[in-house]
């Protein structure tokens, strides 16, 4: 058999694991040392998961994600979600939809003090959704508002998907940060326009709040307005170069300790949690990244990226054709498995494909974490949605994922807008360059 | 209790312990070093070095607290609509899988180890710290990540033959 029908079997396998519930770090490991041994020898892939796995656990770039892991959970057990909710509602709850579209801008401002996108959905959903609930909005708007939101946790900087593709494939994890920050905004302020018009159309499903005084404003800017100046100083330093993005990291999990503390909103307790969350979340991404390092030599020795570029060039596409096809693609793997999976898993693949087209890695970047936020709203394997309803118990997932089209609607125009205008996300990296 | 769970027990409660201070001490020494480099001009030496042995002490033990919990990421969506039975089935594979693929991690890192050993340049490049005993803590993490599999794997042999 030739190399290349291995690599395909081999991918094929993984995907039939992961199918069958098999944790996809795990299937990676196996998959790629049986398939690494079979096209090179058993020695060779031996030093390969020995070399990957240490050279992963050791690595200072790598151990920036749980450090940014630990800010968002330290400020999440610290109930940031409640200030940030309360300081978006005083400014826009009483817009038509203004408890939904406080939620979005929650979600948003969360998402710069949170790498995940998960995270966001249940810090801001537990305290958003009840507050919906209780005035009367429709409960597919409710839950999907937050589902939607959360996904913005991985377009605004920090992002975990961010630094797990920067370093993956060599790109500037400072630039791929900056590009994040205007489609971040960008779909966000369109999430909001949807709701405001959908709310003015049909009032019934996200009647206004109520207004509030100028003092109680006041008071919701100050209940977390050193959150805001320590998220501009920590994020403004990594994009300035005052740090590298690990250090970023340390500053962030250690201003977030001492904002939290400083403020009493961190017990022993919540501390403890916080730290527990983190070293779970750690392990979970570690044991993925360990596997994927061991996969893509397998990938690598089977010829696929390679094959794969040749087949495209042959059949003449044109450059978006490709990158249509690479978009698909990424959306049908997104309905059916995890969004870690998915990355790990196919920028081997796409990314040499992509840049030998001619195509900016930091866009490419961009998009990859786009089509990964809809993954993450879309059925049936849909994480975010998931959460949503384990906080939302009375709101069946149907009404959720219902919830959450016109969501999806915008996030796929939004898409083909960056696509057609790249400048979007790469503007902002032009202006430091 | 049997003396074994609370063997077991008091094993986590150290690996759990280890794990966060590891996290801990990243964290303050990456903070330590900026505030050194931006303040007093003088930087922490050998912070790099400092933060990736930490971190594997703290990923050699993270890996198999998230197992004790279960939260690896799985994709459940077809093995959700089995029969408990037949989910249990799969999720015997999936420790097999695990059970395999540990083994391999911790074969790995002994050929890495009895490299570290042979050649007397297997240190870190600023503080010269030998880097075989890190290696032996993610050995070590692999087979704390073993027992954990196999726990899960003999629970769920035990649910499987009472349904």
């Amino acid at each position: 058999m030739s190399p290349i029908i291995i690599g395909v079997i081999g991918i094929v396998l993984v995907l039939l694991l992961l199918v069958c519930g098999i944790p996809i770090g795990f299937s990676m490991i196996l998959v790629g040392f049986v398939g690494f041994s079979y096209l090179v020898n058993v020695a060779a892939a031996v030093q390969i998961v020995g070399v990957s796995s240490y050279g992963i656990i050791s690595s200072y770039d790598w151990l920036v994600l749980p450090l940014f892991i630990m800010m968002g959970c330290v400020f999440a057990r610290a109930g940031l979600g409640q200030s940030l909710f309360n300081l978006a509602y005083n400014f826009i709850g009483r817009l038509p939809g203004g408890l939904s579209i406080a939620a979005i801008g929650a979600c948003a401002i969360f998402s710069a003090v949170s790498a995940s996108s998960l995270a966001t959905a249940v810090t801001i959903g537990v305290t958003a959704i009840p507050q919906m609930r209780k005035y009367k909005y429709d409960s597919g708007l409710a839950a999907g508002c937050c589902a939607a939101g959360g996904t913005l946790g991985i377009l605004i900087p920090p992002s975990s998907i961010f630094i797990i593709y920067g370093i993956l494939t060599e790109t500037s994890i400072a630039e791929l940060f900056i590009a994040g920050i205007l489609p971040g905004v960008i779909l966000s302020l369109l999430f909001m326009g949807m709701i405001l018009v959908r709310a003015r159309l049909n009032p019934k499903i996200a009647p206004p709040g109520l207004s509030t005084s100028f003092k109680e404003k006041l008071e919701a800017v100050g209940g977390c307005m050193e959150v805001l100046v320590f998220i501009a100083f920590v994020l403004g330093g990594l994009i300035v170069g005052w740090f590298t993005p690990t250090e970023a990291g340390g500053i962030a999990a250690f201003g977030a300790i001492v904002i939290s503390l400083a403020r009493k909103r961190l017990g022993w307790q919540s501390f403890k949690d916080s730290l527990w969350d983190t070293v779970r979340n750690t392990g979970m991404i570690f044991i993925c990244l360990i596997g994927a390092f061991i996969l893509t030599p397998f990938v690598a020795v089977s010829r696929i990226p390679m094959e794969l570029a040749g087949l495209v060039a042959n059949l003449g596409l044109p450059p978006t054709a490709v990158m249509g096809l690479i978009i698909l693609t990424y959306f049908i793997l997104g309905c059916f498995i995890d969004t870690m999976a998915m990355i790990l898993l196919t920028l081997p693949v796409f990314f040499p494909l992509v840049t030998g087209l001619g195509y900016d890695p930091i866009w490419f970047g961009v998009i990859v974490v786009l089509v990964v936020e809809m993954a993450l709203v879309t059925p049936p394997v849909g994480m975010n949605v998931y959460v949503i309803c384990g906080i939302a118990k009375d709101v069946p997932m149907e009404h959720v994922f219902k919830g959450i089209l016109p969501f999806v609607l915008v996030e796929f125009a939004f898409l083909i807008l960056l696509i057609a205008f790249p400048q979007i996300a790469l503007f902002l990296p032009g202006l430091l360059k | 209790m049997p003396s074994w769970v609370k063997l077991g027990q008091l094993i986590t409660k150290i690996a759990a312990l280890l794990a966060i201070v590891a996290l801990l001490f990243m964290m303050g020494v990456v903070a330590l070093n900026v505030i050194g480099r931006g303040f007093f001009s003088s930087p922490l030496l050998g912070t790099v070095e400092l933060v990736g042995l930490a971190g594997v002490f703290l990923i050699s033990f993270a890996i198999g607290l998230t197992e004790r919990e279960r939260a690896h990421i799985t994709v459940m969506i077809m093995v959700s609509r089995l029969s408990p039975r037949l989910q249990s089935f799969f999720a015997i594979v999936g420790l097999f899988v695990g059970l395999v693929s540990v083994t391999l991690l911790a074969w790995g890192g002994v050929l890495q180890i009895e490299d570290a050993i042979i050649r007397p340049e297997m240190v870190t490049f600023v503080l010269r710290v030998p880097k075989a005993p890190f290696m032996s803590v993610w050995v070590v993490g692999c087979f704390f990540i073993f027992g954990f599999l196999l726990k899960n794997l003999v629970e769920e042999l035990v649910r499987i033959k009472s349904k």
